[in-house]
């Protein structure tokens, strides 16, 4: 049985992995729980990118071109509406526009958030990770999740996109 | 040297714009900026907030949303424009599973 990758179900282990009740779990589980957080939002970009460019394939054909999405890719697009330096010359009113767009720039300042973290959980021996900001950064996954199915359509969403999939290299 | 300099003194401005402000329940206790190389190995401002401790298990998610919104419109107004990494911790740390070593390792 083809059991896919559900954002949903990442999001759900993190929180298990954070905990419930009294006191912090173990640093271990808090560190994957945010690593979990970020691949959540990180396989929810893909998914929607492969659906946005091929919507009327099937699941296997739209499944498999997830594959091509990078990591760096999800992230430098993230970066020039998150950041604020000023983004390729080429780009640039459609970023700008995109910056301007709050929806938007939540989920970029999300992706750059965690991406950023799952690399200090994964491999920093020096950073520290705190139950509550181990919530926080798994709600702020969460969120970043539903804003991006609360604007799929829009011009902004088809934008973004466009933006993830050009970055990207087919492998 | 120069640029990574005047860099550090942005960052520094950044957290003593932040410090001290509400952001609905949740308050800046303090602020600690550094310069540094990110996962991509490019230059970026990692910003740590020390926040007061949440009510529940974590902050409100609409405090924090309007927090790193607020980072971004700081950044802006003190001319930072590197990528900016925002980490928190609450006032109280409290100790985690394995704090008393019952692994021994």
């Amino acid at each position: 049985m083809q059991r896919p990758i559900r954002p949903a179900w990442l999001i759900r282990q993190a929180y298990e992995l954070a905990g419930e009740g009294a006191g912090q779990p173990r640093n271990a589980d808090l560190r994957r729980a945010v690593s979990a957080a970020y691949y959540a939002l990180y396989h929810q970009f893909c998914i929607c990118a492969a659906n946005h460019l091929i919507p009327a394939g099937s699941q296997e054909t739209r499944f498999r071109l997830t594959r091509n999405f990078q990591h760096n890719a999800v992230r430098q697009v993230c970066d020039w509406i998150a950041s604020p330096s000023n983004p390729p010359a080429n780009v640039g009113p459609t970023v700008l526009e995109l910056r301007a767009n709050t929806r938007v720039r939540d989920i970029a300042i999300a992706f750059q958030t965690l991406i950023e973290a799952r690399h200090e959980a994964d491999y920093d021996h020096m950073a520290d990770f705190t139950r509550a900001e181990t919530i926080s950064l798994v709600d702020l996954a969460d969120d970043a999740i539903a804003t991006l199915n609360a604007i799929r359509g829009s011009r902004d969403y088809q934008a973004l996109m466009a933006f993830v999939a050009f970055k990207s290299n087919v492998r | 040297m120069a640029a990574l300099s005047d860099a550090e003194g942005r960052a520094n401005q950044l957290a003593a714009a932040l410090t001290g402000r509400t952001f609905g329940a949740t308050r800046v206790l303090d602020a600690e900026a550094r310069v540094d190389r990110d996962s991509e190995d490019e230059d970026a401002i990692f910003l740590h907030l020390k926040l007061s401790d949440p009510a529940n298990e974590t902050w409100p998610r609409e405090d924090m949303l309007v927090l790193r919104r607020a980072v971004l419109e700081s950044a802006s107004k003190t001319g930072v424009e590197l990528k900016i990494y925002v980490r928190t911790s609450p006032a109280t740390d409290r100790p985690q599973a394995d704090d008393e070593n019952r692994l021994g390792v």
